[in-house]
């Protein structure tokens, strides 16, 4: 009757719908199912399309009278391949376009159905339309009709799912069944020549031209949708808004708009459904309030018309960028920054809205740095290291170039001061290693030079009143020692030139500064040069920012001789001295050619730098003249006579084949070689040892230092210093050539040069070291680690007493002990085993962990094999300590309920969950009513979940209803008993006496109205008029065969007895109407 | 202890009999032990005293507490402690209030999430296991209510609840399970410990949706249902049996009662359910309609027969 009546309804609605209104609905239907998921053949697994029915009448329709579209490998089932195939291909079934009949829940309903569908959890591979029902055998049809089931799975075609969607939800797109009553029955046979496809529609005035064989997206009206701020200023799709109220138009040219849901998270939060007359509509705040007052946050609009298309665009509203806070800004260590912000992020949505960059800028306005990036959450920014002191600005730009501030201090502990002036406008300066060679010059001068754009022809000049002036600085004395060298003297005059002396030797590390006094001319100098007294350049400095006043910071690079590159200072007077003994013999320190000749030549030189006496026979060239070389033995050396010769050089090598009868002697600190010559030419005494170890490189602190709990910690105030030796082996050794170090390297790094001394930055650190020595033999890289603190630091190697308070921080709540947390310690308390490894930490923003380093949760509790235990169980039925409470939104109101009770026997331990409810007298008072217990009991099988529970339970499940125990009431749709012979054993099939005395049971049951009674807190049983009136049995009353334990019957056995007893009256009627057949014929049987 | 000394400067209060205080304004580094108000116990020990409210306390930079031990011994976090241990938290955001991971591995056990003494003691005790897996079937929450069996100082042994996922295809994808054994196939399962199903309910009415709002495609059973339905009873073919019990031995066996009822195998398709199981709905009504083909044919009989 229902389906007539709704087709009656349909046929009546729409009298001028007929035969073509399939084809829209088709392609309706079709539309409705890619909203869904874009193609409606990519979510049900389409592998091929019937369309056009070429004959005959539903009843006795077959797949052969279908066109098929095959699916892959033979097509690709695309919306182009698609909508050509049914163009080519017109379908002609019998549907019925009623979109005006569809109210807008209706519509949502159906679109409901066909997700449904497309959610089961099994896959719908064929569904079988409506009509198709009423036609197939019936074997093919579920036995519920209500539902689709497998059985009704029969065939699949996209627009089947969206017919059997239609008709589910009562609007029947078919033609009525069997059932119904026909009116203007459409013509199902009528063929549509091509050539009418597109205008026979219109003509039948069924649905628009324009949305003809839309099978691509690209046909659909859509709803159109724009986005307005409070100022009428289009919000960007997908963009951000930082006012509180939009308004929305929505335009839709062919049905009109009849919807707008604002959604959230992915839920509708409010919406407007009016089926609006007007083709566009501008939704405000009258039609949705929400839109007046939206909170930060992200949205998405859904536009819809009254053909059920819809459109989405996504927008977010953010009020203000949110500013990077203090706490934002932690600094990791006591010199590293990490600049955060938790500003709104709203990347799904929009290009121009999330962070874009974080900037990180210097007391000075410098940036020291910048990230950019699109971050879909939380930005981190660092950290960055060795940070001085200052005030530092952090700046957050969004991407719709928001931008925020911030500033924050770095007071204290700052390994590295690189400003020693008081002025305190220096920002940074750039160091310069000077060789020690080339400061033995002992004059440095410093020319400014001016930019290019500031030549005149008149050559350079300054354009104003500006003074510079110069100072050297050496900074290895750190913050509390540093010395200026030198400094030009005369600031006041306009010099490009300044010069700055100093008499002794620094080999140190310098920092070149030079200021100004003229902050208005900040353009002017480019350059620094720093000169030897020969006038070589020794230094130069580039530098791209122009000074801002003050002193000027240098920066760039500094190329400076390093040490073995310098060409060595050679004695300029030794061999007049040998020459006036030996005349034809001459000692010489001709420039040598190999690093092996530089090696001799400088030990000779060495030796010769003592008196050298050189003995023979009137210093005329004889074969038997006994040239004798003593030299004296450098402090500290031994040598070994059969290194020591006197050797020839002949222009090219030295040798010692010239010589003959050589011995050497060594006497105390003397050491002498004679031999007779037997050339003429040059001759030196040579060493000629070997150097094949290397040397040796140690590593010490100088300054404050200690060794706690087997780690070397060094004060921020302490350098670390590296001494190499080289080993003397049989008495020589080549010297230690160059200390090289690196901190904290990764693979690949370059070593640096060892000047001198250097301090350390916070945190631990690793430095690896090596030295060279002149013959070339490297050191095995040495490696050390330490941890550099701030300040001083308290070391106490013995027990601590406190009688009053123990207070970390500056300033405590009052607690005996207390610890305060700070931004720049992620743990704020932590006590560890002996491996550090954190058994309970506490964060700075107050997570506390057990046996978990980073918790996750307000207490978080790591793995064990008991993570938590509570022990306030109760002993007794009536107790009410409860094991946890449940509270809402950080308070203690409202709270739910876990008690536990104990006992030692199996029944009274139980799990009892109880619910807030305002029967609990307040909201702070805790819940009182037990929805749920999970309870041992000595029935069953030990164990039993007791709903509503009043009294014992004696089941697995026992449902009551806090009056009576299984006195409750259990809604389901379907009881399934588990029933395959393989759960089962002693099978032993029924007779026809079962069936008898099932049936004489039966006949005998006396049925009862009754009322339940109640269950008193103490047990005691009494009558209850509010218990409802019931029909039944008595449990006494019935036949054993229905009863179970706990004076109950057993409903599966009423069933059988009832089967058993409707088998048993089947027999004697079929045997009664046999007969009553026989009597009839007079037979008798 | 180096990281909490290293973390903070520290402020020691030594107070004597004078009261003097000590300050360090700098890290400190104790290799022995912190003794506050006592001169015993272990590496850090804080002694309650009468005139603080409040012996320990970890602070935020604002001085709310983070981990607070009252004078009492309960123990709060973020939060001033109302019971033994007492958890701050928030509504609607997504915040965790207690986190725990002793969930076990689908296929091991031994660990415990929580358990609940009897009376301030370990006696006793039930629990709250997880099981965990990275598919969808067989991730639990099960619950265990102490028996005698487990031993007084053990925990839990017996299973009464399991909330857990399964990945039936024609079924949902969670299900309470009752007494645990085996895997359910269906939203609610009651076993007893040893047969998937197997398990009892004690309740005094069992109602099904059957609103006509409800549903959908409505039509009237016709006579030819009737008929097939009286068919299909009078061909049931019920036995007597016992369900199988997981870990029953022979003699066990024989105490299981015995049911009646009908095998899957040979029950019509129409009563057939998930699980290898009968649908006890569809059950009652083919023979409700049996039972009207069967006066149907009274009703003709009587007729034929006539007065």
């Amino acid at each position: 009757m229902l389906a007539t009546l709704l087709v009656a309804f349909v046929l009546s609605a729409t009298p001028a719908a007929a035969q073509w209104g399939n084809r829209n609905a088709q392609e309706k239907g079709d539309l409705l199912g890619r909203d869904l998921a874009i193609s409606p053949f990519s979510f049900f697994g389409h592998t091929s399309i019937f369309t056009e029915y070429a004959s005959g009448d539903p009843t006795d329709r077959t797949s052969s009278d279908e066109t098929e579209m095959l699916g892959p490998p033979t097509n690709a089932i695309t919306t182009q391949n698609v909508q050509t195939f049914i163009q080519s291909s017109p379908f002609r079934g019998a549907f019925r376009y009623l979109p005006e009949e569809l109210t807008w829940q209706d519509r949502r309903d159906i679109v409901d159905t066909i997700t449904q569908m497309k959610n089961r959890p099994t896959p719908i591979e064929y569904v079988l339309p409506p009509y198709y029902n009423k036609y197939l055998t019936y074997t093919n049809r579920d036995s519920d009709p209500s539902k689709l089931t497998l059985n009704d799975i029969d065939r699949m075609r996209s627009d089947a799912v969206v017919e059997f969607a239609y008709a589910s939800n009562g609007f029947p797109l078919v033609r009525p069944n069997l059932y119904s009553t026909i009116i203007n029955s459409p013509d199902l046979f009528e063929a549509i020549a091509s050539s009418n496809a597109l205008t026979y529609p219109t003509a039948n005035g069924l649905i628009p031209m324009d949305q003809m064989f839309s099978m691509l997206p690209a046909f659909v009206d859509l709803p159109q949708m724009t986005i307005y701020d409070a100022n009428n200023t289009p919000i960007a799709p997908s963009g951000a808004s930082s006012m509180t109220a939009v308004s929305v138009y929505v335009s839709d040219q062919l049905s009109g708009p009849g919807g707008l849901e604002l959604l959230q998270n992915g839920s509708v939060i409010a919406a407007n459904y009016f089926d609006w007359a007007a083709t566009s509509h501008t939704y405000t705040s009258s039609d949705i309030s929400v839109l007046g007052s939206l909170s930060d946050g992200k949205y998405t609009l859904r536009a819809i018309d009254q053909a059920s298309n819809w459109t989405t665009v996504g927008f977010a509203i953010q009020t203000t960028p949110t500013c990077p806070s203090f706490e934002d800004i932690s600094r990791q260590s006591m010199s590293s920054v990490i600049v955060s912000t938790n500003a709104p992020v709203f990347v799904a949505h929009s290009d121009t809205a999330g962070i874009c960059s974080i900037t990180l800028e210097d007391p000075y306005g410098a940036t020291i740095g910048t990230a950019t990036f699109k971050a879909a959450s939380d930005a981190v920014f660092g950290p960055y290291p060795l940070l001085s002191t200052g005030t530092y600005t952090a700046q957050v730009t969004d991407c719709a170039q928001n931008v925020c501030r911030s500033t924050f201090d770095i007071t204290a502990g700052i390994p590295y001061v690189v400003d020693a002036f008081t002025d305190g406008t220096i920002s940074t300066a750039t160091t310069i290693t000077v060789d020690t060679d080339v400061v033995k010059v002992g004059t440095m001068s410093i020319t400014t030079q001016l930019n290019t754009n500031c030549w005149t022809s008149g050559g350079p000049y300054f354009d104003s009143g500006c003074d510079y002036q110069c100072k050297l600085l050496n900074t290895s004395c750190a913050q509390t020692g540093c010395q200026t060298i030198c400094a030009s003297a005369t600031p006041g005059d306009c010099h490009d030139e300044e010069t700055c002396s100093f008499s002794s030797v620094q080999n140190a590390t310098y920092t070149v500064t030079v200021a100004t006094d003229n902050p208005s001319d900040p353009s002017l100098l480019s350059t620094v040069r720093i000169w030897d007294s020969s006038g070589t350049v020794i230094a130069i400095t580039t530098t791209t920012n122009a000074p801002y006043g003050g002193w000027w910071v240098i920066s760039g690079t500094v190329s400076v001789p390093q040490v073995g590159q310098t060409q060595r200072v050679t004695d300029t007077d030794g061999n007049a001295n040998l020459d006036s003994y030996f005349g034809g013999v001459s000692l010489s320190t001709t420039a040598l050619t190999t690093a092996a000749q530089t090696l001799y030549h400088d030990l000779l030189f060495g030796l010769l730098g003592n008196p050298v006496s050189a003995k023979g026979s009137d210093f005329i060239y004889t074969s038997t003249t006994t040239l004798s070389l003593t030299a004296q033995i450098p402090s500290g050396l031994s040598f070994d006579t059969a290194t020591v010769s006197i050797q020839r050089f002949d222009g090219t090598s030295w040798s010692s084949s010239t010589v003959i009868s050589q011995t050497v002697s060594v006497t105390g600190s003397t050491v002498t070689a004679t031999g007779l010559v037997t050339q003429s030419g040059e001759y030196s005494l040579f060493f000629v040892g070997t150097d094949t170890v290397p040397p040796v490189t140690a590593f010490s602190i100088s300054g404050s230092s200690f060794v706690f709990d087997q780690t070397l910690f060094v004060s921020t105030d302490a350098y670390a210093v590296l001494t190499a030796t080289d080993p003397a082996v049989d008495g020589f050794a080549s010297g230690v050539a160059t200390v090289t170090y690196a901190l904290d390297p990764s693979s690949g790094d370059a070593f640096s040069v060892y000047g001198s001394s250097f301090p350390l930055p916070l945190g631990t650190h690793v430095l690896e070291y090596r030295a060279y020595d002149y013959a070339g033999n490297a050191e095995a890289v040495q490696s050390a680690t330490f941890t550099v603190t701030a300040g001083a630091a308290l070391k106490d190697t013995g027990d601590d007493q406190v009688g009053g308070n123990l207070l970390a921080g500056f300033l405590g709540s009052g607690a005996q002990a207390e610890v305060v947390a700070t931004a720049q310690n992620d743990m704020t308390l932590a006590v560890s085993s002996a491996d550090r490894t954190v058994m309970l930490g506490v964060t700075n923003v107050g997570s506390v962990g057990v046996g978990v380093s980073q918790p996750a949760g307000q207490l978080d509790l790591g793995p064990a094999d008991l993570a938590l235990q509570l022990r306030s169980g109760n002993t007794v039925s009536t107790g009410t300590a409860a094991q946890m409470a449940f509270g809402y939104d950080g308070g203690a109101s409202m709270r739910h309920l876990l008690r536990t009770y104990h006992s030692t026997a199996t029944a009274g331990n139980s799990m009892d969950f109880l619910v807030w409810d305002p029967d609990a007298g307040s909201t702070t008072t805790v819940a009182a009513r037990t929805i749920m217990s999970l309870q041992a009991i000595a029935a069953a099988s030990n164990g039993s979940l007791h709903v509503d529970p009043v009294g014992t339970a004696d089941a697995e499940v026992e449902v009551s209803n806090g009056l009576t125990t299984g006195g409750g009431t259990m809604e389901r749709l379907q009881w399934v008993m588990p029933s395959s012979s393989r759960f089962k054993y002693d099978i032993r099939y029924l007779k026809d006496k079962d069936e008898d005395r099932a049936l004489a049971e039966t006949a005998a049951l006396r049925h009862v109205r009754f009322r339940y009674k109640s269950r008193a807190p103490d047990g005691r049983l009494y009558d209850d008029p509010r218990q409802a009136e019931r029909v039944g049995l008595i449990y006494e009353d019935a036949p054993k065969s229905l009863q179970t334990a706990g004076d109950t019957l057993s409903e599966t056995e009423r069933l059988a007895n009832v089967e058993l007893a409707l088998q048993a009256a089947m027999r004697r009627v079929d045997e009664l109407e046999k007969r009553y057949q026989a009597l009839k014929h007079r037979r008798v049987p | 202890v180096r990281r909490f000394f290293a973390a903070a400067a520290v402020l020691l209060a030594l107070c004597g009999t004078a009261r003097a205080q000590t300050a360090i304004v700098g890290d400190a580094w104790i290799e022995g032990r912190v003794l506050v108000g006592t001169t015993t116990a272990a590496r850090m020990t804080v002694a309650a005293s009468s005139t603080t409210s409040v012996p320990f306390q970890v602070s935020g930079v604002d001085l709310t507490p983070f981990l607070r031990v009252g004078a009492d011994g309960t123990v709060g976090f973020s939060t001033y402690s109302a019971a033994h241990m007492d958890a701050a938290g928030s509504a609607d955001d997504g915040a965790i209030g207690l986190e725990l991971r002793s969930g076990n591995w689908y296929g091991s056990s031994g660990r415990t999430q929580i358990a609940f003494g009897a009376a301030g003691t370990t006696n006793e005790r039930h629990a709250i296991d997880s099981v965990h897996l990275s598919s969808t079937a067989h991730n639990s929450l099960d619950f265990r209510v102490w028996t005698p069996d487990a031993g007084t100082t053990s925990i839990a042994t017996m299973t009464v609840l399991s909330l857990v996922t399964v990945a039936s295809v024609t079924t949902p994808s969670g299900s309470v399970h009752v007494r645990p054994y085996g895997d359910p196939e269906v939203e609610l399962v009651v076993s007893d410990g040893g047969t998937t199903g197997g398990g009892t309910i004690h309740v005094a009415n069992q109602v099904t949706p059957s609103s006509r709002a409800l549903k959908t495609d409505i039509s009237y059973l016709t006579e030819a249902d009737r008929l097939q339905a009286y068919e299909d009873v009078k061909n049931l073919r019920h036995v007597s049996f016992r369900y199988k019990h997981a870990g029953d031995g022979f003699w066990a066996r024989r105490r299981r009662p015995v049911h009646r009822g009908l095998l899957y195998e040979e029950a019509p398709a129409s009563l057939r359910g998930p699980g290898d199981g009968l649908v006890m709905d569809q059950r009652l009504l083919e023979s409700e309609l049996a039972l009207q083909e069967l006066a149907k044919k009274l009703e003709t009989l009587d007729k034929e027969v006539g007065p």
